[in-house]
């Protein structure tokens, strides 16, 4: 029998179960041991704590009516999307009720015309993009996992992806919210056509992490497809030629759609799984996009290719159609998953410098990884310095996961050293709680931590999560930085 | 009216946190847009240094009171702009404002469409609150998902929230730009009541931002001052909506004594 927090909640699982089946329908509640362990951690593997029971609302209205059913019974509740959170915030922290929006995934309306479209927040992120392509538009934020996660776990997360460089991040296409809030109250903050006038509340709400209420809706900004899309390559004999080159491109005044780098480590893996060209020599690679009309788009990447040129590539090209474009995108999104085959235990970070320090972060990323006698690869968005270390090595072999845990901090002390930040994408989840000191006065995060007040919400609400406090938090401590794949 | 400017940061956290009720201003260029009140005024305009600019990360990070145009120009130098309106493009509604007081109306823009809107722009803040305690927000990348976005909630708050000492912005290419604005403005005005019909920010002649009320058109302004032919109006918040703003209202500036920005 697993308890919720509170220790002198006497019911079963069964129990629980059964109670809030007779509520919302008991084919959308499930309990049991595979439940336990499937819905123990999302992809932040490292922290597991089992729920009680899995809750499978279909509608805002059940979601309101499990959270009410949570406060009577004093269980914990934890949203979660499709499970790919990559910092723990959808591990059910103490237990109770996993709020799961799969089940909650319809189109509810939309308006090419205006250019917006609402939706249940356990849509994939995908699918409003093909819903909508038929008409040309297209939803801008585009992480890695978007044909799984969620709007709702990118709104949670205020997610971003390759494109966001040019498009913004997911706070930029949210026009409005449908939440459940820390009560079990139904609020709506936005809409169609934005904001309502007052104080600005989907700033707070959105990249909350699931700590101020439940997403159940949002109605999301819909973006016009460009009319034509460059890509191309550059091979790098080395980091730094790379890493500057970097730094050029931001600075020369060509937004890049994309600009995306991936070392010689990742390359190789990646070359195992598909068939991509990599030039012999080839120390890092650039993945460079850009988007708009014909001509300004053909400009711009011949620009960025030639300031690449100028940092002593060993080869460009220009993907010729769809199909190459489509290839050198797969190599890219699939990169981390390609890097199973270098080792049986990978770990990923996520850290933001400033785009100008990438040539020091890079060489102290190296460098760390050496001191640790770890393998280390890279593949990450340089177009706005954020990086996606992968510590790749043997969890068998003793002494391995200490010496990850040690780079794991060094790299994300060296971000903080070089004015950066903790997360750029992945957020703060349980992995990250304790970083969050490094960044802000106390006085600051004691006032982010009352904002729960502010929404209504209740440490009950996603506990343990962002800014931990209350009963219980204090025995999920850090143990693992980055995630297990 | 009385107006205080005070020259430290010091000075002004203690002007501040005297308990006594005040408005916070820049330059003062938008009080004709600003419920009037006569007790005392607090400037920023004398904390007016830009203080970090690093044009290679397309960041720049400056004292509140600096003047737009100041920004304008220490930017242009490196090819980068914050997209707003200024005189070359035919407005100017920013001249002499200080940034700060341009992120506190955080009114929408004629860039809009290529750039975000100006909440987009901001991406740290230092600020200090009614009771004098300096709070700092976000981070100094372009980036971060590290905590809660208090500083994009301070754009379009109009001063009643926290005071801003200091903010870290993002900046664009010139070259970015399209050649015309995208919205071909005459001039932004004010609508309180009523559209012409729902906003619709996707319509290419309008800038828009349905919290601030704010639209730039070039359509006749009468279109926009009645309200639709099915009674539609601006979205209007509802009761739940309008108490959450209230507590947080509340949390910023406990006391009360920073007076709020809206015309009712």
């Amino acid at each position: 029998m697993i308890l919720g927090y509170n220790e002198f909640v006497s019911q079963t699982a069964e129990q629980i179960a059964s109670n809030l089946g007779r509520i919302v329908g008991e084919e959308k509640v499930l309990h049991g041991s595979a439940v336990e362990r499937v819905y123990s951690s999302d992809a932040y593997t490292v922290e597991r704590f089992p729920p009680t029971v899995v809750a499978l609302p279909t509608s805002t209205e059940d979601v309101a009516l499990i959270v009410r059913f949570c406060l009577e019974q004093d269980l914990p509740f934890t949203p979660r999307g499709a499970g790919t959170g990559l910092s723990g915030g959808a591990m059910p922290a103490l237990g109770g009720v996993v709020v799961s929006t799969k089940k909650l995934t319809a189109i509810l309306d939309f308006s090419v015309e205006d250019q917006w479209l609402h939706a249940h927040s356990g849509i994939a992120n995908l699918k409003i993009t093909k819903a909508v392509e038929p008409f040309g538009y297209h939803f801008a934020p585009d992480p890695s996992s978007q044909s799984v996660s969620t709007l709702g776990g990118n709104i949670a997360m205020n997610s971003g992806g390759p494109h966001t460089l040019k498009y913004g991040v997911t706070a930029q296409h949210i026009l409005g919210l449908r939440y459940v809030n820390g009560k079990g109250e139904i609020i709506t903050i936005g809409g169609p056509a934005g904001q309502e006038p007052g104080y600005d509340l989907l700033s707070l709400v959105i990249g909350s992490e699931g700590t101020l209420g439940i997403v159940t809706e949002a109605w999301v900004r819909l973006t016009k497809n460009p009319s034509a899309i460059c890509t191309a390559s550059a091979y790098f004999s080395t980091i730094e030629d790379a890493s500057k080159c970097v730094g050029a491109m931001v600075r020369s005044g060509v937004m890049p759609a994309a600009l995306e780098m991936m070392d010689h480590f990742v390359l190789a893996a990646v070359a195992a799984a598909y068939p991509i060209h990599v030039p012999n020599g080839t120390a890092a690679m650039l993945l460079i996009e850009t988007d708009g009309e014909p001509e300004s788009a053909k400009s711009d990447i011949d620009e960025l290719i030639s300031i690449a040129q100028l940092h002593n590539t060993i080869e460009t090209a220009l993907a010729q159609n769809q199909e190459e474009r489509t290839l050198l995108w797969t190599a890219r999104k699939k990169g981390v998953g390609a890097l199973g085959r270098l080792a049986p235990t990978v770990v990923t970070h996520d850290g933001v410098i400033p785009p100008s320090r990438l040539p020091k972060m890079l060489d102290a990323v190296y460098a760390i990884a050496q001191s640790q006698n770890i393998g280390v690869a890279n593949i990450f968005h340089a177009g706005d310095g954020n990086l996606h270390p992968i510590f790749y090595f043997d969890e068998r072999e003793p002494g391995a996961i200490d010496r990850v845990v040690i780079a794991g901090e060094m790299v994300i002390e060296k971000c903080l050293e070089l004015g950066g930040s903790v997360t750029g994408e992945h957020g703060i989840g349980v992995e990250k709680t304790d970083l969050l000191a490094k960044m802000y006065s106390a006085n600051s995060l004691a006032f982010q931590a009352r904002l729960r007040e502010v929404f209504r919400s209740p440490q009950a609400c996603n506990p343990c999560k962002v800014i931990p406090s209350g009963k219980g938090c204090l025995e999920h401590k850090v143990r693992w930085r980055g995630v297990a794949t | 009216m009385n107006i205080q400017t005070p020259e430290k940061i010091g000075d002004l956290r203690e002007a501040c946190c005297s308990g006594e009720p005040f408005r916070v201003i820049g330059a003062g260029s938008a009080l004709h847009w600003l419920p009037d009140w006569t007790g005392l005024h607090i400037s920023t305009k004398k904390l007016n240094q830009v203080l970090e600019f690093r044009p290679d990360d397309l960041v720049i990070r400056a004292q509140a009171g600096t003047t737009v145009e100041e920004i304008q120009s220490v930017a242009k130098k490196s090819g980068l702009t914050l997209p707003v309106a200024s005189p070359e493009f035919g407005w100017l509604g920013y001249a002499g404002t200080t940034i700060g007081g341009m992120l506190s109306l955080g009114l929408p823009h004629y860039w809009q469409k290529s750039t975000g809107s100006i909440r987009d722009w901001i991406i740290a803040a230092q600020t200090i609150s009614s009771s004098g305690e300096e709070l700092e927000f976000g981070a100094q990348v372009v980036k971060s998902v590290a905590g809660f976005d208090v500083h994009r909630a301070l754009v379009g708050s109009r001063g009643g929230l926290l005071v801003l000492t200091e903010v870290t912005l993002r900046l664009f290419p010139i070259k970015l730009l399209p050649a015309t604005p995208e919205c071909t403005v005459q001039q932004p005005c004010w609508i309180n009541h009523g559209l012409r019909s729902q906003f619709n920010p996707a319509r290419s002649h309008l800038a828009v931002d349905a919290s601030q009320q704010f639209i730039w058109t070039d359509q006749p302004l009468s279109n926009y001052h009645a309200i639709g032919p099915a009674g539609e109006r601006f979205p209007q918040p509802s009761p739940q909506v309008k108490e959450i703003q209230s507590q947080l209202k509340k949390l910023c500036d406990p006391n009360g004594v920073l007076i709020e920005g809206w015309k009712s």
